[in-house]
């Protein structure tokens, strides 16, 4: 919990949330399994601060921001946003959540309509009133395609047009024209070869000091965190294990789980049958 | 824009597309080009002529009212391809809407929807039509309203199952993000991405259309003599068969090539914008 002074700085607050998921019973249909993907999570995010969330797939890390989005309705818990409940699905609550946070899928390829052209895709997130002025519009979509390092020659082009690592590009400077204060990445490098990886993450750093953003990074490397976040929150089995600074995480790490992802050197390679830490109850 | 010459050139390329294509492409134009390709009045009778072979001044014979049978096929071309065209497109319109409405709202809307789907999908479609022609006074208009009418529910749920799917992109999820209008959403997002099955299934609609409206017309619940359709045609040569051969034969021959050329520019879409299905 955050008190105080601290909270004005605050700008995302996640308290004791828990998100579960009903599937059909192929035994007893009366009777649906209940999927417990988050449990009981606490986080603090404050502005112009970037806070990584490492973990193995299907540890609940996408869930969590599904539900930070509005997209999946939490169980139990609260969200605020800049000191506003936003849990609810309410009108409001999602206006606000529209308003201030934006995603950056995983998948490049799937997240841009393939109907739609670069410029139309990016001016979409414009408000109503840029989108009704033409040049101003074409002015202000070119200057945040601009800022990911994409120029005037791609706006006229298909999304299948681009490369993997130029559609992340749009999809961030899609974000971006939205001017959200907190940019959610859902494993925003996984689909990319390496050198893209390091020129994508170079260009968040640069936004970062530029814009003075925030971002809340989901990754299974670990190594790509410690170049961007301040903050890294690791889940296991839905839950936070462990939630430290970058240098802290790195010299000297908690949770059983935490070593064995350092020790992997990346989270997909963790053998995590033989971890010694505790299991799901 | 691009993406239509793209396709064009592709199906093209296909074999049994071209063919298709070729065939669509006399019969459209034979239809649209009527008056200039045929000195005869395709309703003007001239007795003396009646039930006469084909021969060089009339290729395809004459009818048993001495009109040239070629001309009547032409004119008749006309009937069965505007009421093909129009009725299916009646038919994709309120299918599209219908499934974009229902595959996107869900939840007790999409129930209602689908259930009237079911049950108009469960009465046996040509009494249905046979009975709502039989009550109103027939005419082209009529046709293609109760065509139209009662053709679009496989649409509807065609294009449902479609958006269920979009629904669930991540390209909807992000414009959703971004607080785009769910109405801005359909049009835009996710309407275009249902157009390929649409088109597939809207062509292959307007064979299968032509073909029932030459039965209404063949059954005299159709077309009204004099005006020609190509089962009027058929259903005159019906009365001496065998020595006014002409009549039926190649009434039916337009039918049969016009709807199999549909159905080979139908089935080549189809491989083409989906690639899940056959690849041959």
């Amino acid at each position: 919990m955050v008190t105080g002074q601290n909270r004005t700085k605050t700008l995302l607050e996640v308290n004791n949330l828990s998100v579960s998921y009903q599937r059909q019973n192929e035994f007893n249909f009366l009777k649906p399994r209940i999927i417990e993907a988050v449990r009981d999570v606490n986080l603090t995010v404050r502005k112009g601060e970037t806070v990584g969330i490492v973990g193995q797939s299907g540890s609940g890390k996408t869930s969590f921001l599904m539900t930070i989005l509005g997209f999946v309705k939490p169980t139990a818990g609260e969200i605020l946003l800049q000191g506003e409940t936003v849990s609810s699905p309410t009108r409001q609550a999602l206006g606000l959540i529209r308003k201030h946070i934006q995603p950056v899928f995983q998948d490049p390829d799937g997240s841009l309509n393939p109907h739609k052209r670069i410029e139309l895709a990016i001016a979409d997130a414009l408000p109503a009133r840029i989108r009704r002025n033409k040049s101003i519009c074409h002015e202000q979509v070119l200057q945040h395609l601009q800022l990911t390092g994409l120029g005037p020659e791609h706006l006229n082009h298909f999304p299948h047009q681009l490369s993997g690592g130029q559609k992340q590009r749009v999809c961030i400077a899609r974000a971006l024209a939205r001017e959200p204060g907190l940019l959610l990445l859902d494993e925003p490098f996984s689909a990319q070869d390496l050198l893209v990886q390091f020129l994508l993450i170079e260009l968040l750093a640069e936004l970062k000091k530029r814009l003075r953003m925030t971002y809340l990074i989901i990754a299974h490397d670990l190594r790509m965190m410690r170049v961007l976040a301040d903050r890294i929150a690791v889940m296991k089995n839905g839950k936070f294990v462990e939630i430290n600074t970058v240098e802290k995480l790195f010299r000297e790490p908690q949770h059983a789980y935490t070593k064995e992802l350092l020790a992997s050197g990346s989270g997909l390679k963790t053998n995590f049958h033989n971890s010694a830490d505790e299991q799901p109850k | 824009m691009k993406d239509w010459y793209y396709l064009l050139k592709k199906l093209w390329r296909d074999k049994s597309a071209r063919i298709g294509m070729l065939i669509i492409a006399v019969v459209a134009v034979s239809a649209l080009a009527a008056p200039l390709l045929t000195p005869y009045e395709p309703n003007t009778q001239d007795l003396s002529i009646a039930a006469q072979a084909p021969s060089f001044s009339h290729p395809l014979g004459t009818d048993l009212y001495g009109r040239d049978l070629l001309t009547r096929l032409i004119y008749g071309a006309r009937v069965s391809l505007g009421i093909g065209l129009c009725a299916t497109l009646l038919a994709v319109l309120i299918g599209t809407t219908v499934g974009l409405i229902s595959g996107y709202a869900g939840g007790w809307v999409d129930n209602i929807l689908m259930r009237i789907v079911d049950v108009l999908l469960g009465f046996p479609r040509l009494f249905v039509i046979l009975l709502a022609v039989g009550l109103s006074t027939p005419s082209v208009k009529i046709i293609i309203l109760i065509l139209g009418a009662l053709s679009w529910m496989e649409i509807a749920r065609i294009v449902r199952g479609e958006v269920i799917v979009i629904r669930e992109m991540l390209y909807v999820k992000s414009a959703v993000a971004l607080g785009i209008s769910k109405r801005k959403i359909l049009l835009e997002y996710i309407l275009p991405n249902t157009t390929d099955v649409i088109t597939v299934y809207a062509t292959l609609l307007i064979g299968t259309t032509i073909i029932v409206e030459a039965s209404l017309s063949f059954l005299g619940l159709g077309v009204q003599p004099p005006d020609a359709s190509w089962g009027t045609i058929i259903n005159q040569g019906r009365i001496d068969p065998i020595n006014a051969w002409w009549i039926s034969t190649f009434a039916g021959l337009a039918i049969v090539i016009t709807v199999i050329g549909i159905n080979l520019l139908g089935d080549s879409l189809r491989s083409l914008l989906n690639p899940r299905a056959d690849q041959n």
